[in-house]
């Protein structure tokens, strides 16, 4: 696209359009099928697993310094409901974000490139007003949040595959609820398919055909190479539980394992991943099962890990979770994700991604999901009680979760989806963030020599 | 005083000893000397016939029944049978000083004891049950039951060990050498099961306990029948831990359909134990596994355990627990209790003990073949996997590499002595520590493979090798430095730590303060009182017991602040004693039962009176309680008084054959001997088979020369009691006084076997042999 069209663009403001969408997915669907709209819509820009992620940055505008100005109101208005369609780049589209207006003045500032900020109507002055500590920054750690770099070119901003991988699908969600969520996606994953960074699938408003077409195409996609999804995704059956085997099943789950540190059932329950009410609408049976045994397999990159629990307790945590009512629905997203931090050190990365959820970025206590748990998470950055606690003591907890310690159960096992090194890492980036170190008496090896 | 009355009075202490130890046990439902079984199941609404026995849960569980019925509880005992005996019954003698004891079998494939003591006939008893297997590895024994003429079933003075394949008796009562094995210079009676005492299952009026011995056991009195002795099994069988189950059979008849629709079945009859929480999981296996005084009968799988037994009330008095909780006489597993992965975390019995076929696994419930696989300790304690050897310094593949040769090693139970292995490995996991361990007089886990090496040398090598050791927590650093010559504010501050983790070291601590420095009615000063208050709240009920009873126990305002100020002083929801759960208030009210009799020790009778009184404000009218009053006041010579608290505890309990019999004795030394008959009579009425009942009404008529009705009673007491060794005195005296002398030389011969202390026993008995000889 050249910056005379985007300018252009800019200038014409808004034209909506409620006519063309349907013949738009036809035509998409007979010339291309499902995977010419994936790679048009641009899905690689986030997933794997999918073909595409290129051509959507040739027709995605560039922002920053060198691309087109624009004005900051019309970004502004425009992320409110950005409905338009420019025929020209059609099936593709800019999907709809659920951006309130502090976010919405926060993107403007940033992607504008209308530094001298002429373009500034009365509305947004007033929203400016409004939230004046809404900057520049805040914008670009939006824009990194929201992956726009996957579509739109910037020069301060990298994009990031971070979204699940599409090339399981057909392994992992059953086909009539894909259909429905492609057409009316809602949020998965409350903070974000890495959680804590917050990113979410867009309302790319797909019409039935659309949703269909993409559907039929990634439930036909094969695992990655040599990745053949465990037997359990095919052979598996839930058993049918007797209410006395759900009550069993249930009072384990809240009361024993930690599944519910990180996942939402009913009220209950962490903001970290899916929520698991109504999950046999979403996920194939065999999935269910699988990913509780081998999720680093089926769900490349996840934080959970696998569980240490023998498989008779995996088919019944499974079946109960299958056998419930409840409709599936989405999550409510989580506001006010604290900043991660840009950590290199293999323990700051580590800790960042499995800790800070619920120990907090700097340890202490408030991660997100910090909220949504029973007890307040363990403070690391607190000298006085970190040094009571020795090492071992950190590393058992990780390897083994915190009910061993008769700390909350909702503390996960980290011991069969960590090694030794990572769990050392973490104990001694935890001892970075108490400035601390254990009882003398705990340090094993010979010590008077 | 004269001769009959001291010895009166003697047997009356027997008695009362007795039954106070079920007062201590609590059982103010029932009462001692009463039905304390009968109410065992009913009061759980539950009977003999809800449960079904091992074999019905077979079918259905198959792979369970078959792990448990080769598992140590499934082999744990049962009917006498060449499966399940290890000892030998091939007729080879056990030899003592004074008898030959014969176990063989007779040609019908009875297993018997034939005794043949000098001086008495012979006897042949019955073995009628067989309880364990001898499958500990530390030390398994094996030991027989016959059923007594009472209707109890008793305990037979021959147990067997299996690491020693010798026969041994267990002297405690006798000459206190704990367990020894049987050898021509013992007496038959140095046995302290000679003649039997100890009973299957829990009657007041015996001071043993064996309801663990098999599964269901009830020993239950019918007032006006006598004792009805029963059993599921004498192994321990699944309703032993899963509770009664044939609503669960019936329910689960009827297996067709889809389970999942069905709303039968979401009551299956029976509470699921995968989802027991720590205390609900500890609690199934330390009703049998651990220490425990009772304060309710009925405690069935599934219930709160707290509400049938406290489990660290035995540590008042007999103190069988070591200041950091390891075995100091005899215990069983409980002290896991103070271990640091209960306190620490949440070890249960079922993290490491497999409880089906009772192997080993690791806390994820992956099998492990041996006792001693590292796993059951790596799986929580991660971290010493990856170079062990800067943990262990051991050779990796040697025995001392292994988590459980240092840190549950297996100890010896000092009461039992060193002569018969009764080893059981340490639950409270503790680290070694040589020279503190020697100094408690236990062996460390050193020392138990490096014999040759001192403990000081084994301490400098453990010093050498991990420098500082975990230190021990305060209260047990307090136990260890108290001196009883120090002060109660010192002491206090050593003893008393409300913010200890361990409930059970904060109980030791405040036992060992209440009982060394705390005196009824002086107060406390203000800050032992603070840190008092501070442990009484508590939600442990044994704690909270305790630091109330200390409280109330202490009170200087002559008891006007009473229960309530106690509850006042301790905050918390309670604002009476009213309020307070039973469950608290019984162990209350035992604890002060405890220092009233500690009180007695001392002669302090003025302080025990009123320690007694101060319980009944905190359970008003309870018949244990003022039945202790009574034995109190019978031992003053009080008798108006001891008839009142007497009169009182009956009205609140009429079943108590042994009130009545104090009751008795009361009124027979106000020289109400009508009254005195009438209440033995009363006594036999509830109880026909009270042998101390006919003793005290032949003593009425040996003091009033009627020696036909003295002698018949007398020997209606020895059948019915034949360890009561001042019956068979007197007994010997009747008969010696009708000139008798033949039949009378027999039971002055037991009196003096049974009580070797009993001085007129001796005389009487060389009386007897010297109207004998020619």
């Amino acid at each position: 696209m050249s910056a005379r069209a985007a300018a252009a663009i800019a200038l014409a403001g808004f034209w909506w359009t409620a006519t063309g969408a349907a013949a738009r997915g036809a035509a998409a669907q007979e010339a291309h099928g499902g995977q010419v709209l994936i790679e048009a819509l641009g899905c690689a820009a986030c997933h794997s697993g999918v073909p595409g992620g290129e051509a959507i940055r040739e027709v995605a505008p560039p922002f920053g310094d060198g691309a087109a100005p624009m004005a900051p109101a019309y970004v502004f208005h425009y992320m409110a409901d950005p409905q338009t369609v420019r025929p020209d780049i059609a099936p593709a589209r800019m999907p709809r974000y659920e951006l309130d207006e502090r976010q919405r003045v926060a993107l403007a500032l940033f992607v504008s490139n209308d530094r001298e900020m002429r373009g500034v109507d009365q509305a947004l002055r007033a929203a400016m007003a409004r939230h004046p500590d809404a900057d520049r920054a805040e914008g670009a750690a939006l824009f990194e949040t929201l992956n726009c770099a996957g579509c739109h070119v910037h020069p301060e901003a990298q994009s990031r595959v971070t979204a699940p991988d599409l090339s399981l699908t057909g392994v992992r969600v059953r086909p009539e609820w894909l259909t429905g969520y492609l057409a009316n996606p809602v949020t998965i994953r409350p903070a974000g398919p890495v959680p804590g960074e917050g990113g979410q699938m867009p309302d790319f408003r797909l019409d039935a055909a659309e949703a269909a077409s993409i559907a039929d195409y990634l439930l036909e996609l094969e695992g990655p190479d040599g990745a053949d999804p465990p037997a359990e995704v095919a052979d598996w059956e839930p058993q049918a539980l007797s209410p006395f085997a759900m009550q069993k099943a249930g009072t384990l789950l809240r009361n024993r394992w930690s599944c519910l540190g990180c996942h939402q059932l009913g009220e209950d329950g962490g903001r970290i991943g899916p929520r698991l009410d109504g999950v046999a609408q979403r996920l194939r049976p065999g999935y269910v099962r699988a990913i509780m045994q081998d999720p680093a397999h089926l769900a490349p990159g996840t934080i959970m890990p696998a569980s240490l629990e023998q498989p008779d307790r995996l088919d019944l945590i499974a079946s109960f979770l299958l056998g419930r009512d409840g409709e599936w629905s989405g999550s409510e997203t989580v506001a006010d994700l604290p900043a991660l931090p840009d950590a290199t050190a293999p323990g700051a990365e580590l800790y960042a991604a499995r800790c800070a959820p619920c120990h907090g970025v700097g340890g202490a206590g408030d991660g997100f999901n910090a909220p949504f748990l029973p007890v307040t998470p363990t403070v690391h950055a607190d000298s006085a009680a970190m040094a009571l606690r020795p090492d071992d003591t950190l590393y058992d907890g990780i390897h083994a979760g915190g009910w061993i310690l008769g700390k909350s159960h909702r503390m996960p096992a980290f011991g069969a989806s960590l090694n030794d090194g990572e769990k050392r890492a973490l104990v001694a980036y935890i001892r970075a963030l108490c400035r601390c170190e254990g009882p003398a008496w705990s340090r094993d090896g010979r010590r008077s020599r | 005083m004269r001769p009959a009355a001291a010895s009166l009075a003697l047997v009356t202490l027997v008695a009362a000893a007795c039954s106070d130890r079920a007062g201590d046990a609590g059982d103010t439902v029932s009462g001692p000397g009463g039905p304390s079984d009968a109410a065992r199941y009913a009061a759980a609404g539950t009977t003999r016939e809800d449960f079904v026995g091992a074999d019905a849960c077979s079918s259905c569980h198959a792979d369970q029944y078959s792990r448990w019925a080769a598992s140590t509880h499934g082999r744990a005992g049962g009917e006498p049978d060449p499966a399940n005996v290890i000892a030998p019954f091939d007729g080879t003698p056990m030899v003592f000083r004074d008898a030959t004891v014969l176990p063989l079998v007779d040609s019908a494939g009875r297993f018997l004891f034939v005794v043949r003591q000098d001086g008495y006939p012979e006897q042949t008893i019955t073995v009628d049950g067989v309880i364990g297997g001898g499958h500990m590895l530390g030390g398994g024994t094996q030991g027989f039951v016959t059923r007594a003429p009472d209707g109890t079933v008793r305990f037979l003075p021959f147990d067997f060990s299996r690491q020693l394949a010798e026969w041994f008796c267990n002297t405690g009562s006798r000459t206190d050498e704990g367990w020894v094995p049987v050898t021509p210079e013992m007496a038959l009676a140095d046995c302290g099961d000679w003649p039997p005492t100890r009973i299957l299952g829990t009657l007041s009026r015996f001071t043993n306990c064996q309801a663990c011995h098999g599964s269901q056991i009830t020993a239950r009195l019918e007032p006006g029948a006598g004792v009805t002795t029963e059993w599921t099994a004498l192994n321990i069988n699944c309703e032993s831990c899963h509770g009664p189950a044939r609503r669960h059979v019936e329910l689960m008849a009827d297996r067709t359909g889809d389970p999942a629709a069905s709303p039968r079945f979401a009551d299956i009859g029976l509470p699921s134990r995968v989802t027991d929480s720590v205390e609900e999981s500890l609690d199934a296996c330390f009703s049998c596994h651990a220490l425990g005084d009772v304060i309710a009968e009925g405690y069935l799988p599934g219930a709160r355990l707290a509400d049938y037994q406290a489990l660290k009330l035995p540590i008042l008095g007999d103190d069988p627990y070591l200041p950091d909780g390891r075995v100091r006489t005899f215990a069983y597993q409980g002290t896991h209790l103070s271990s640091s992965c209960y306190v620490d975390g949440n070890m249960t019995c079922v993290s490491c003990h497999e409880p089906h076929g009772l192997g080993y696994w690791d806390i994820n419930r992956v099998p492990l073949a041996s006792e001693t696989d590292d796993r059951q300790c790596t799986s929580c304690h991660a971290a010493k996997v990856t170079a062990p050897e800067t943990h262990t310094f051991h050779a990796a593949d040697s025995p001392g590499a292994r988590c459980v040769s240092c840190h549950m090693p297996y100890l010896q139970h000092p009461e039992v002595g060193a002569a018969v292995p009764f080893a059981r490995s340490d639950h409270t996991i503790p680290v070694p520590r040589p020279q503190l361990d020697g100094r408690l007089g236990l062996v460390s886990a050193c020392r138990g493979c490096h014999t040759d090496r001192s403990e000081l040398r084994l301490q400098a090598q453990v010093d050498d090798w991990w420098g500082e050791t975990k230190p021990v927590d305060r209260v047990t650093a307090g136990l260890l430095a108290v001196t009883d010559r120090m002060g109660p504010d010192q002491a206090g501050r050593m003893l008393l730590h409300p913010d200890e983790p361990g409930t059970m070291a904060r109980f030791q601590g405040l036992a060992r303060f209440l009982t060394r420095w705390v005196r009824p009615g002086e107060g406390l000063a203000p800050d032992a009182a603070d840190r008092v208050t501070r442990l009484a709240a508590s939600p442990d009920p044994d704690l909270r017991a305790l630091a109330l009873a200390t409280l109330h126990a202490a009170d200087s305002t002559r008891g006007a602040a009473g229960a309530d100020g106690a509850i006042a002083a301790a905050g918390g929801p309670a604002a009476t004693v009213a309020d307070e759960p039973l469950a608290v208030r019984r162990r209350w009210v035992m604890i002060l039962g405890f220092l009233s009799d500690e009180a007695l020790a001392r002669d302090d009778v003025p302080a025990a009176e009123a320690l007694l009184r101060r319980a009944l404000a905190v359970i008003p009218g309870d018949a244990a309680v003022l039945r202790s009053l009574g034995l109190l006041h019978n031992r003053t010579g009080d008798y108006p008084r001891a008839i009142a608290a007497f009169t009182e505890s009956l009205g609140a309990d009429p079943d108590q054959p042994l009130a009545r019999v104090n009751l008795g004795i009361a009124r027979a030394a106000s020289g109400d001997a009508a009254g005195a008959v009438r209440e033995y009579q009363a006594a036999m009425a509830i109880d026909p088979n009270e042998p101390l009942a006919y003793f005290n009404l032949a003593n009425l008529y040996l003091r009033s020369d009627d020696l036909p009705s003295a002698i018949r009673f007398y020997e209606r007491a020895v059948v019915l009691g034949p360890e009561l060794g001042a019956a068979h005195r007197n007994l010997a005296l009747a008969l010696g006084r009708t000139g008798r002398i033949e039949d009378a030389v027999p039971h002055a011969r037991r009196a003096v076997e049974f009580s070797p202390g009993d001085q007129t026993a001796r005389d009487i008995l060389a009386q007897l042999e010297a109207a004998r000889s020619p």
